[in-house]
């Protein structure tokens, strides 16, 4: 399929035009709460992490997700395989209602999001599919002391594209709060051109200071012009945004997509890739050194993205 | 013979000038500061027309200046558009009104809704006083410029509502008392109509629409027999250009709107038509298009990245059989040849330089199976290949 | 729009990356050096060094743009490059980088179950990389020699087996292209069928050996277009370190025996890789040429031709020099003729008497040296080379690192940053004669607001330099807590290894009783473990660490029983200097570091 429009809704359309429903289940309190919010949706699965079963909430949260009717799944952190193939599964199984498939994201890998759009990506369809895509993020903790170690650092399974490498690298990098993750890439890709995408949800967000600061290094080595705010609230704005500015830079560069920072602007780039597939989407984790971290949702925050895709490739 | 008459005009369309406060639905916003001049659409324009030495006879607006019916934008929108214009050399500007432009949602419920239109400033959208009078009350204005004839045409005028809002429309009754007054007329050689909503549905990503004008069908033949034969529209953010039933239905996109929908040809455009002839009957035109890439600057646009060439036409004099059949002619005539120049294409078939994008495809077509190959427009070079095989 | 400062740029110099670079801009900033003289030899030539020590800018300036500059341009007004031979090949540079070799690896992960598709499908995309490459090349030759092409790019079509093709460049590169293209189609919708039915359709000569669609394309070349074409070509694979291993299996083993007139020019990182022995080169199979410098004054005559020609450009003048703008380094090396510096009331011995009044050790070191602490001055010429000029640098730090007059060398915190590290000389050694690293380094102390404090001084006020460098040295331990670490490993090793070593390598200079023989450098011992082997590979792979050359070996054919130091670029940040000392058993130090049996001085926590 291929992707055709993007929107902004609302939690109350997703409940209402969703027929399956794919959420989560780790152990950030995070974990539960969008399905809080959610009714309607009759087939709904949970992907478990089989990393860190018994931290934080995972507990409570995975009782919770059975509570509600959902379907568990144990996967890895880095399993895309298995995720595309319950993808596969859950959006094209009928329905009497014939409606929408949402996703909750918030606490899903990145990994995750990249099987998941490619899944839809290379899907057959008769017709046009809406997906839902929803995203709260966590509320404000001051990043980690010390910053664990890259350990991944490479494009995302299924996003690598290939093309000769007769033009230069343009690094477009979401930036995040974690202190050198951006450093760190942009050491190791090179690119002639970098460009910073700094997120901002609104005038008191207060990771937007952090943000700043833990990225000061490459942000005053980085030419003003390529450094860009977008807002967490306006994804649709934020993907057209991003959409002209990878078209720009296409001309002249290969473009890598990297999100270190919220992950509703990683979801974007992977749906931007595939409108253009020589645009590779890279990802950089610490592994298994990262210690697990809790995270408890900011409801006045929450994101829905409807994206509807149509059969056939572009 | 008469001398064939020429004349050009720059088009942007859809800026959707909103407010910083508004929802983030346009790359232009209002008092927005102008550097990084490459984020700024009409600063990067102003950039280019300087880069690339471009001049007009007339900028035309195809509605939808402001977003959400803001007034501001409607100023900044109008701004904007006499700032570029008078960049081009311009002498004229001419706009109409879209959805955007006016108050249907009844946001202000004290004034009616064309009210931040009719009383935006003096010479909004004309300078003539009978010309606003005639486009506010019956819908339709003409403004000559040069050898050409330009009708402004007001889809959203019968628009006071959230229900009459959802589409465009110029009724047939209107259409008639349109067509009768201007009957006779309309002198110029060369005449088009500028609009906001479209009147037919083109192939691809409009056909599903619900928004086309109801009586568009009849309003493009009203203006065929009123000599007509290029419309220019806006409201529609993709890019289109038909040829139906004899006039260039030319959908210019959208100059600066956030695009959320992604059809093949997904970009932000600005466009130079040039339209020549001695008559309506054989009035050809040439498009050139750039797209606007924020961070970038408007470039020349590019078939494969933004799904419109740089160079399209329209109004080939001849059926697109004659202008395969003439191609093939050519390559036959120099059977070892690989490569014709673009002047010997254009020696043999004039009117290949006047083919609109499906066009283009179709002829691709044919010639493709005789193993030739029209190079792409993309540098405004006509040049026919022919594939070698071994 | 948030506003963020913005970084100033210069020319070609701004974002010195030849990587990026076109081949005649690298022409117009290059600065040869001894590693081109080799370069240029008629053999196989494997160029070794870190990355961003100029590797890519030496195979660009083979090509025929960049010699067409280098000869239209250069050399007309610099003659005294004239003995800089010219290539007497034709060069095709087929680059590389990370995010290729990234790609051409996910291949591998994408098939994983296919092996062997995963590999002709790389073999494929880096055969036609390379063709790409090459129709680039033939496109200028014939250009160049107003030649039509029409004959060879039918014969290009016909031999490379393209399929019915349009016969110009442009379509060619097109068509290669889109083979990859339909490869990654596969990919995409995991079609391995589809994979595997577009590569039996390839031409073989596009998924047999890395080198045969390329040489074939050049001897069709010299076939249809006789008079014009090359006797020789260069194969130039850059990063070839980050490769498949089958093509660099491929690479090496064309260096031994391949067809005389492709020439073979390699880079890879500074230890010679496995696969090759010295045998091989002392052989002539190929050339080792190294591109670091193991002594800091290896690297100063291309520092500082380098150095001025970028300030020339950078502030448009032609008679600026280094020393103008810079002004000396307190730790400058050629003062040695200038008796002035240790003479009575000179720099040098204001500052040993400075420290012999604070550091007992140091006043006992003179008299056992038969100098007086209260005047340090000797007569002799070789008493003075040998007693004060050797050890002037560790005086300047050790006075440098003490707070106030009241410090003793027992126990004391010391200073953050003193400003000692600034001047010509700092600024070519921290560089390591790298020229991404100089260039960075130079243009970030032009962006600085230079006015001299007094008529005479440089232009960069001496403690502006040493901040900026300090805040260099910083940011490049950031690149090495950055870089990725080995799948599996425990945490920052490499950095935890550097940072060992730094503050060995302080303490060595600050320990209690003055220290004339420092150890500066370790030979790495049959006794490091096979993990701190691995980080080794890595750090002088990036530049953390540098081989330093011995009588024994020029190339390291492996980390064991190389002799290595920390790149000069952390000198400022963990308070070394710009010179190799002694040798220490690696084992040693790391055993020595990890206990506490020496009292360690460190400055304050940031």
């Amino acid at each position: 399929m291929h992707l055709k429009s993007l929107r902004e809704s609302t939690l109350g359309e997703l409940s209402d035009r969703c027929s399956a429903f794919v959420a989560a289940c780790g152990y950030e309190h995070r974990s539960v709460e969008i399905t809080r919010l959610v009714r309607g949706p009759e087939r709904r699965v949970a992907l478990c992490f089989n990393e860190w079963p018994e931290a934080i909430a995972r507990v409570d949260n995975q009782r919770e997700f059975v509570e509600r009717g959902f379907d568990l799944e144990v996967v890895g952190g880095n399993d895309a395989n298995k995720v595309q193939e319950i993808v596969s599964r859950v959006a094209q199984s009928p329905s009497p209602s014939g409606k929408a498939v949402a996703f909750d994201i918030s606490s899903m890998t990145r990994a995750w999001h990249g099987a998941i759009v490619r899944e839809l990506r290379t899907m057959e369809a008769d017709s046009d599919v809406e997906t839902f895509f929803a995203y709260v993020p966590a509320k404000f903790r001051k990043p980690p002391a010390h910053s664990s170690p890259n350990e991944f650092v490479g494009p995302v399974h299924g996003f690598a594209a290939l093309s000769t490498p007769d033009l230069p690298i343009s690094a477009v990098i979401g930036l995040g709060y974690e202190r050198e993750r951006a450093l760190g890439l942009q050491q190791l890709l090179d690119p002639e051109r970098t460009v910073l995408m700094v997120p901002r949800g609104g005038d008191q967000d207060p990771y937007y200071p952090q943000v700043r600061n833990s990225n000061r290094h490459i942000l005053t080595r980085t030419q003003r012009d390529w450094v860009f705010e977008y807002s967490l609230a306006e994804p649709a704005a934020t993907f057209a945004t991003l959409s002209s500015i990878v078209s720009g830079l296409r001309d002249s560069y290969r473009v890598v997509l990297a999100s270190l920072g919220p992950k509703v602007f990683g979801l974007l780039c992977f749906l931007l890739a595939t409108r253009f597939s020589d645009v590779s989407v890279w990802r950089v984790s610490s592994g298994i050194h990262g210690e697990p971290r809790d995270a408890h949702a900011d409801l006045d925050r929450v994101v829905v993205i409807s994206a509807v895709w149509g059969p056939g490739p572009r | 013979m008469c001398e064939p008459r020429s004349a050009i005009f720059a088009v942007i369309s859809d800026l959707h000038c909103r407010l910083a406060s508004d929802s983030n639905d346009s790359f232009l916003t209002v008092g927005s500061l102008r550097t990084p001049r490459s984020r700024h659409p009409v600063q990067a324009l102003l950039d280019l027309i300087d880069e690339e030495h471009l001049r007009a006879d007339a900028l035309l607006v195809p509605g939808d200046l402001a977003n959400r019916a803001r007034v501001e934008g409607l100023q900044q929108g109008w701004e904007h558009s006499l700032e570029i214009g008078r960049k081009l050399g311009a002498p004229a500007i001419i706009p109409v009104l879209g959805n955007h432009d006016i108050d249907s949602y009844r946001a202000d419920p004290q004034h009616p809704v064309f009210h931040a239109a009719q009383n935006l400033r003096p010479g909004f959208p004309f300078g003539a006083v009978a010309d606003v009078q005639s486009f506010f009350a019956d819908g339709y204005c003409v403004q000559k410029i040069g050898d050409v004839d330009i009708l402004a045409i007001n889809t959203v005028i019968d628009q006071t509502d959230a229900i009459s809002a959802k589409r465009g429309a110029f009724g047939v009754d209107r259409i008639e008392r349109m067509e009768s007054a201007l009957r006779g007329k309309l002198l110029s050689p060369l005449r088009g109509a500028v609009m906001h909503h479209h009147p037919v549905l083109h192939t691809g990503t409009f056909l599903q629409d619900t928004d086309v004008i109801p009586t568009g069908d009849v309003l493009l033949a009203s203006l065929r027999r009123l000599g007509c034969r290029f419309v220019i529209h806006g409201h529609k953010h993709i890019t289109r250009l038909s040829f139906v039933d004899g006039v260039a239905v030319f959908a210019s996109g959208s100059f600066s709107a956030m695009l959320n929908e992604f059809g093949t040809a997904v970009a932000n455009t600005f466009h130079l038509v040039q339209v020549e002839g001695t008559q309506p009957d054989d009035m050809r035109g040439l498009v050139r298009t750039w797209v606007f890439r924020y961070g970038s600057g408007w470039r020349r646009s590019n078939n494969d990245h933004a799904g419109f060439p740089y160079l399209s036409g329209f109004g080939r004099r001849v059926p697109l059989t004659e202008v395969c059949s003439g191609l093939l002619d050519l390559a036959a005539s120099a059977p070892d040849k690989t490569r014709f120049l673009e002047m010997e294409v254009l020696q043999a078939v004039p009117e290949a330089k006047y083919l609109t994008p499906g066009e283009r495809e179709q002829v691709t077509q044919t010639l493709g199976a005789g193993d030739l190959k029209l190079a792409d427009s993309d540098d405004g070079k006509l040049e026919l290949w022919r594939l070698f095989r071994p | 729009m948030e506003v963020v400062q913005t970084v100033k740029t210069a020319s070609i110099y701004g974002a010195f990356n030849a990587r990026w670079l076109e081949p005649e801009d690298v022409a117009r900033s290059f600065v040869p050096t001894l590693p081109f003289k080799r370069l240029v030899h008629l053999q196989n030539s494997l160029l070794m060094g870190p990355r961003g020590c100029g590797k890519t800018t030496l195979l660009k300036m083979l090509t025929r743009r960049a010699q067409n500059v280098w000869k239209g341009e250069r050399l007309p007004n610099e003659p005294q490059w004239a003995d800089y031979r010219r290539p007497d090949f034709e060069a095709i540079y087929i680059p590389s980088d990370v995010r290729w070799s990234s790609e051409l690896e996910s291949v591998s992960r994408e098939l994983i179950d296919f092996p062997t598709d995963a590999e002709r499908a790389q073999r494929a995309s880096v055969a036609i990389s390379a063709v790409v490459e090459a129709t680039r090349v033939f496109h200028a030759i014939a250009r160049e020699n107003e030649l039509d092409p029409s004959a060879f790019l039918k014969a290009l079509i016909t031999h490379l087996q393209l399929g019915p093709t349009i016969p110009s460049f442009p379509e060619i590169r097109l068509k290669l292209v889109g083979w990859i293209d339909e490869i990654l189609a596969g990919l995409i919708k995991r079609d391995t069928g589809a994979i595997h039915r577009h590569l039996d359709r390839l031409p073989a000569a596009f998924t047999g050996h890395a080198l045969s669609a390329v040489t074939k394309a050049c001897t069709v070349f010299e076939e249809f277009t006789e008079g014009i074409a090359p006797g020789r070509w260069a194969l130039c694979f850059d990063e070839l370190e980050i490769a498949p291993q089958w093509l660099q299996r491929e690479m090496f083993a064309a260096l031994r025996s391949f067809d005389q007139k492709f020439l073979l020019k390699l880079t890879w990182s500074p230890v010679l890789p496995t696969d090759l022995t010295p045998r091989q080169e002392r052989q002539h199979d190929y050339s080792a040429i190294r591109m670091w410098h193991g002594h800091a004054a290896d690297a100063k005559p291309f520092c500082k031709e380098f150095t001025t020609r970028f300030l020339r450009d950078r502030l448009t003048s032609t008679t600026v020099a280094p020393n103008d703008v810079f002004g000396p380094s307190p730790f400058a090396q050629d003062d040695s003729e200038n008796p002035d510096v240790y003479g009575h009331g000179g720099p040098a011995w204001r500052t040993m008497v400075h420290l012999a009044q604070r550091d007992p050790s140091f006043n006992q070191y003179l008299i056992e040296h038969g100098l007086s602490p209260d005047n340090p001055v000797a007569e002799v010429v070789s008493i003075r080379d040998e007693s004060l000029r050797k050890v002037k640098p560790i005086v300047l730090l050790r006075e440098a690192f003490f707070k106030d007059a009241r410090d003793r060398v027992t126990r004391s915190r010391s200073r953050k940053n003193p400003p000692i590290y600034y001047g010509e000389d700092s600024i070519y050694a921290m560089s390591e004669g790298n020229p991404r690293l100089l260039a960075g380094l130079l243009n970030e102390l032009l962006d600085t607001d230079m006015k001299p404090l007094t008529s005479g001084s440089p232009l960069a006020r001496p403690p502006v330099q040493s901040r900026i460098l300090y805040l260099a040295s910083q940011r490049t331990l950031t690149g090495i807590k950055t870089y990725p670490i080995r799948p599996g490993s425990r945490g920052r090793s490499l950095s935890a290894l550097v940072d060992k070593l730094g503050r060995y390598l302080h303490s060595e200079l600050l320990t209690p009783e003055f220290n004339a023989d420092p150890v500066g450098s370790f030979f790495v011992d049959e006794d490091v473990s096979q993990e701190v082997l691995d980080e080794l590979s890595v750090g002088l792979l990036i530049g953390a660490f540098v081989h330093v050359k011995s009588p024994q070996q020029d190339i390291p054919t492996s980390v064991l029983g190389s002799r290595i130091r920390l790149s000069y670029m952390l000198a400022p940040y963990y308070g070394l200097l710009f010179r190799n000392y002694r040798e220490m058993r690696l084992s040693t130090a790391l055993r020595i570091s990890a206990s506490s049996q020496r009292l360690m001085f460190w400055r304050e926590e940031e």
